[in-house]
């Protein structure tokens, strides 16, 4: 259980399925609390939930994607501290899936397309944006919970195309080789940032650098290293020491980590 | 300090008196104006299963829409009810949710695109003739088998306890199993309480028992009876809705009945620009995973990262204490 | 005197019970449903099943829901309410139960019995442990402190108050208490617990499960030891008692449906015991009470593809007691019993049962002051039974059934009964029954004769001595009962559930006079004059009363359960009571409120508040003026704590809290009460 004291952590990661998070934050309570760190933990499943306690509950860090980190940079003075890695990469893609009768993106202009969107939420991650951009305005997005859903829902016909992440679609071969020996990769996803741990405003800089230090500790402990991996990471690297004077303005994570 | 309470209070009650005077004059206007065309959402009752999906549908669709719950009365039918209730709106499509409704709602009208929901067992009891469509309550069985590899990789025997009359899980669960690798045992039973006798007879035989919403085998007691004895033989017991995991089942994979809003508002549509082209019933095309890590961890199971990642919700371990 | 049982009041109070019952029925509500069939299809299966989707974890008192279309008043103590009671004994854990009577006569013996005739002796309840019955034959009942089995392993006691004849034969007349324990499988764990209580008393017990393939298994074995209610009035020690036990339970599937239980307890131990002086005062310590007991059932279960199901069960005890009661008497008793039932679909709408039984008893009595005309018997029993559950419609279901028994004492009897269950809807259930029951003569009431104390003769010097004898001719007791019940969930956080019936007994066993033989002088001592009375079935009676429970979900945290029982009982009476008499041995008026309540994750607090009538007992001592207990009101407490961790969980129990003794019995026929003293006890427990 936090502290009232507590500094907070805000996660917000539309890759992650809403509902599941109560896991998450049991994960990250233990983790937390073990650590000593006096920072607490919550995660958003909906954009506009985050967007309406950022500025009222004054987070002292964020885990965010870039595409969010970019809209409140600015107003909240983001600074980069953590860049966390899957597979020793700090960005994934999605991949266009298909099948094998489909042999271009031309055959999918006006085509039923699965995909993990949030219809309620006014958040659209990359997933939506990928569409768009492989397949053109005319394909119609089915909204799906989970990736999982989407790639179900091509091999058993009942969508043309699915938009998913290369790794669920091998996890699925796996388990159902016949069923997706019909599904080619049509098209990819430009590269996407994984979320990055930003500081806000709301706290000093030497505060933020001890915090971001030992959140990248944390994976020393078993507790620690689940609650990382149930993030969605295998690790977290710190970025540089940042001092007073520089500020990372978070615009695009790609493009700048570390300004002096 | 009494001032303001009573300040607060008269605060509460200038905003209900002013709430309530605008709902009133919101009714009135519906029932004073003349008919406004929209989509009609039908429930055969007020269960709380049917809030998410028509929540999606009204998120999914452009078009106006009024809510009807149908009511039990004894002088009146359904569909009479159904006319009543909807006497303001020129419906352009129905949406029903659960098979009372789309009957009522075909009876009322006959003419008009319909598009249901939540039907169990929906071909006995809706007719698809004129432009009737919908979304079925049940997932693929394939679809289903393929989920509950993903959580439990050494799956291999699955018991299947139906009633008489259901034939076609029996047979659709064979052919998906055979496509799998997995081996289905299968018992019948004609009455509730011949449940406990036939998982007794393949208990020893088989790795899950995966339980079907057949309205004969799932009562709460062979549910209790079920959730126990899996737990304690080893058995993984699958089931087919959320709170049967918050209750002792292992897993769940459940339609995503927020999702077969969304798929509903996508057939009202089509039916409604292209009358003629009346598309199949679907499928659900979302599910929902939930895993209970407490008899997860009882059957020996591990639920690493991965696994946690594709659930939709782990209802976490029992902890120490009542 | 049957007058009293036909009086116009009694048949108005039929009636009611039957035209409620029928009212109830033909109410709108139950028609409620008619515009879905309207529709041509079930909707309420759709309907249901989604509620059922709903439900299955918000019910409010889930261990009660497979009973909840009972047509029956049942009621059921789950092994949670027995670890949340603190109880320490069966006696103990059955005090949850509404309109049970339950009193402890001293720290050993209690006196358990539902809707009336309650006593040490009680035989109008019958008792079972996994199928296996608890029954003496000696006097027809049940001898509780030597069946206390193993708590722990206890899965749920279901108590029906009312006859259950026309399953279980002869001797369930006012109610079956059915005890269960846990699958071999569900109990994979080793178990330790100890504890240490006021008045020297300790307990130690010990359970080791496991499984070898299909197998499943456990054993247990405990020992207790303690002073009771030691230090009232001077009756030191007298409630000691000391019991060593062990036993096991094995489960075995053989696969396709087949499988064997087998179960099995040897329990050896004494209790203390009150002598009476010749005024029947209480005088001191008699020999202690002691008893061996070895008792062991395996059932062979079959579950048929086509749904029916069959079992075979060889159930066997021995049973060596010897009783210092009024000097000393021993008895001993070896029984097997054989039984087989089968259950099928001989239609969609029928389910059928049928079931055979044969017992035997070997009866062993060794005289003392109570003397045994036959000392040697064997008593046999044959009987069967067949049942058909008739599905009328959805909702509405009969069930009728008799059993036919034929016993070595007074031939063969036909126990039948008819139920009906109506289920108004998802929350609302109602139920009638009408069931006619037999008491079959014990041992006793065949053979036994008891010496009670001297009364002046009027002659200076010379007492005249009462003996209650039998010339071996007793007949049945028979009763006819209806019974009616309603039950009602009002969303998650209440249940109903109450009851009432009406029972009419024919030829109870007693002393009424009516076999006085002339007063003679004692051919062995001819100073002494003796008048020597027959057992006979002359006295009649009828009772009526109701029981309700409501179970509260207060909140997330703290669910309270309040019940009560009314009973008013009258008979025409015997030489030991009253004549006639009213509510012998039981209070018109009983409740008990019980709160759990879940501090946090790892307290629990458990205050049971119970009050009891004041009872009127017939007493040995003084024949024709009766004893009399004033109300009392009883407060429990147990607080558990579960540290977590490797750390064993703890309880603290206190036990009548709200004085510092009091009696919950008044002197029984031939056992003297002691006043059941402010205890503490505690335990700590540990699955490993």
């Amino acid at each position: 259980m936090a502290r009232a004291s507590d500094a907070e952590l805000f996660f917000f990661s539309p890759d992650w399925a809403p509902g599941n998070l109560s896991t998450l934050a049991e994960a990250a309570d233990r983790a937390l609390s073990e650590s000593g760190l006096g920072l607490s933990f919550q995660a958003f499943a909906r954009y506009e939930d985050l967007v309406g306690q950022l500025s009222t509950a004054r987070p002292a860090l964020v885990l965010v994607p870039g595409w969010v980190a970019a809209e409140h940079g600015e107003n909240l003075q983001l600074r980069a501290l953590l860049r966390p890695t899957r597979n020793g990469r700090d960005t994934y893609h999605k991949v266009l899936m298909t099948t094998k009768g489909v042999s271009s993106l031309a055959g999918l202009a006006n085509a039923t397309v699965a995909a993990a969107v949030h219809p309620g939420s006014i958040d659209y991650p990359a997933s939506a944006s990928g569409i768009r951009s492989l397949v053109g305005d005319g394909a119609r997005v089915l909204p799906v919970p989970k990736d999982i859903d989407a790639l179900l829902a091509l091999s058993f016909g009942q969508v043309d195309a699915a938009l998913v992440t290369p790794a669920q679609f091998e996890i699925l071969a796996r388990v159902n080789p016949r069923g997706t020996d019909n599904l080619v990769e049509l098209g990819r996803t430009p590269e996407i940032p994984l979320p990055r741990l930003y500081a806000t405003r709301y706290i000093d800089d030497d505060e933020a650098n001890r915090l971001a230090a030992g959140i990248a500790k944390l994976s020393s402990s078993s507790r620690g290293r689940q609650f990382i991996n149930l993030l969605g990471f295998d690790e977290v690297e710190l970025l540089e020491i940042i001092n007073g004077e520089d500020r990372v303005m978070a615009d695009n994570t790609n493009r700048k980590e570390v300004e002096r | 300090m009494i001032r303001s309470n009573w300040n607060k209070r008269g605060q509460r009650l200038a905003l209900l008196a002013a709430t309530t005077a605008l709902l009133m004059a919101a009714s009135m206007a519906f029932t004073v104006g003349t008919a406004v065309a929209g989509v009609i959402i039908v429930k055969s009752d007020d269960l709380p299963q049917y809030t998410p999906p028509a929540t999606a549908f009204r998120q999914a669709s452009k078009r106006e829409s009024i809510e009807v719950v149908l009511r039990s009365r004894l002088d009146q039918g359904d569909s009479e009810f159904l006319k009543q209730a909807a006497s303001t709106t020129r419906p352009s499509a129905v949406f029903a949710l659960g098979s009372r409704a789309a009957i009522a709602a075909r009876e009322a009208f006959p003419e008009t695109p319909l598009v249901f929901a939540m039907a169990l067992g929906w071909s006995r009891n809706i007719s698809t003739d004129g432009a009737t469509t919908g979304v079925s309550v049940e997932l693929p069985t394939a679809d289903l088998f393929v989920r509950f590899k993903l959580i439990i990789p050494g799956l291999h025997r699955i018991g299947l306890i139906t009633s008489d009359s259901d034939s076609r899980t029996v047979d659709e669960a064979r052919a998906a199993a055979s496509e799998l690798g997995l081996e289905i045992l299968h018992e019948t039973v004609r009455h509730h309480d011949e449940v406990a006798g036939a998982y007794r007879r393949i208990r020893s035989r088989i790795d899950a028992l995966w339980m079907v919403p057949d309205p004969v085998v799932v009562t709460r007691e062979n549910f209790d009876y079920l959730s126990t004895r899996c737990r304690n033989d080893g058995v993984a017991f699958l089931a087919f809705s959320e709170n049967f995991v918050k209750a002792g089942a292992l897993l769940s994979v459940a339609p995503s009945y927020s999702t077969m809003g969304s798929q509903a508002a996508l057939l009202v549509e089509q039916l409604i620009t292209d009358p003629g082209n009346v598309p199949p019933v679907q499928s659900p095309l979302g599910a929902k995973l939930v895993v209970n890590a407490d008899t997860a961890k009882a059957l020996g199971l591990d639920l690493n990262a991965t696994t946690i990642h594709m659930a939709d919700r782990v209802i976490t371990p029992t902890r120490e204490g009542f | 005197m049957l007058n009293s049982i036909f009086t116009p009041l009694a048949l108005w109070r039929l009636a009611f019970l039957v035209l409620s019952f029928c009212a109830i029925v033909s109410s709108p509500a139950s028609a409620a449903q008619s515009p879905q069939a309207s529709v041509g299809f079930d909707a309420v299966s759709e309907l249901d099943f989604f509620k059922v989707e709903s439900d299955i974890v918000t019910s409010v008192s889930r261990h009660a829901e497979s009973l909840w279309g009972a047509a029956a008043a049942i009621y059921v103590v789950s092994s949670e309410d027995i670890a949340d009671s603190g109880a320490t004994s069966l006696a103990d854990a059955l005090r949850l139960v509404p309109g049970l009577n339950v009193a402890n006569v001293d720290a050993n013996f209690a006196a358990i019995s539902a809707r009336g005739f309650n006593g040490v002796f009680a035989n109008k309840l019958l008792v079972l442990l996994d199928g296996r019955p608890f029954y003496t034959p000696i006097f027809g009942g049940t001898v509780w402190h030597e069946w206390n089995t193993f708590l722990p392993d206890v899965d749920r006691i279901e108590v029906i108050r009312g006859p259950g004849g026309s399953l279980y034969g002869a001797n369930a007349v006012n109610g079956v208490i059915n005890i269960i324990t846990r699958d071999s499988n569900d109990t994979r764990v080793n178990l330790a617990r100890v504890s240490f209580g006021t008045n020297s008393a300790a307990t130690t017990e010990a359970r080791h499960g496991g499984r070898y393939g299909n197998l499943s298994y456990r054993v247990f074995g405990s020992w207790s030891t303690g002073n009771g209610n030691g230090g009232n009035n001077g009756r030191d020690l007298a409630d000691e008692h000391q019991d060593t036990r062990a036993g096991y339970r094995l489960d075995w599937d053989l696969g396709h449906g087949l499988q064997l239980v087998g179960s099995g307890e040897f329990h050896d131990g004494f209790v203390g015991n009150i002598a009476r002086n010749d005024d029947g005062s209480p005088a001191g310590r008699y020999p202690r009470y002691s008893s061996t007991m070895l008792s062991s059932v395996f059932r062979l279960e079959k579950d048929f593809a086509d749904g029916s199901a069959a079992y075979f069960q060889l159930a066997g005890d021995t049973v060596d007691r010897k009783v210092p009661f009024m000097g000393c008497f021993e008895t001993e008793k070896d029984t097997l019993e054989m039984e087989v039932q089968h259950s099928f679909r001989p239609h969609p709408a029928h389910r059928a049962t049928w079931g055979a039984n044969v017992r035997a008893h070997d009866v062993h009595t060794v005289d003392g002051l109570v003397v045994f005309s036959v000392n040697d018997r064997r008593l046999n029993l044959v009987g069967g039974f067949v049942q058909d559950e008739i599905d009328l419609g959805s909702r509405t279901r009969l069930t009728l059934g008799t059993k036919i028994e034929n016993n070595g004492f007074t031939g063969t009897n036909f126990q039948p009964s008819a139920r009906i269950v109506h289920r108004l809807d998802d929350d609302r259930t109602l139920w009638a029954a009408a069931s006619r029951a037999i008491n079959t003569p014990s041992y006793s009431e065949m053979y036994s004769t008891i010496p009670l104390f001297p009364v002046p003769s009027g002659i200076p010097g010379v007492d005249i001595f009462p003996i209650l004898s039998t010339d071996g001719n007793a007949g049945d007791t028979r009763m006819v009962s209806l019974e009616t019940g309603y039950r009602h969930r009002f969303g998650d956080r209440l249940a109903l559930d109450i009851a009432a019936f009406y029972n009419d007994y024919q030829g109870l066993a007693g002393w009424t006079g009516s076999k006085t033989l002339p007063v003679v002088p004692d051919p062995l001592d001819p100073t002494k004059l003796i008048a020597v009375t027959l057992l006979d079935n002359d006295e009649n009676g009828f009772a009526y009363g109701g029981e309700g429970v409501a179970t509260v979900q207060i909140n997330e945290r703290w669910r309270s359960e309040f019940n009560v029982g009314y009973l008013h009982l009258r008979s025409t009476g015997d030489l030991l009571g009253l004549l006639p008499r009213t509510n012998l041995s039981v209070p018109r008026m009983r409740w008990n409120m019980r709160h759990v309540i879940n501090v946090n994750r790892k307290l629990r607090i458990v205050p049971t508040f119970s009050w009891s009538d004041s009872v009127v007992n017939a007493s040995l001592v003084s024949p024709g003026s009766p004893v009399r207990l004033d109300p009392y009101l009883r407060v429990d407490l147990a607080v558990h704590y579960k540290p977590g961790g490797d750390w064993p969980d703890l309880s603290l129990v206190a036990t009548n809290l709200a004085d510092r003794s009091h009696l919950e019995f008044v002197e029984d026929a031939v056992r003297p009460a002691t006043p059941i003293t402010r205890a503490f006890y505690l335990r700590a427990s540990r699955e490993f």
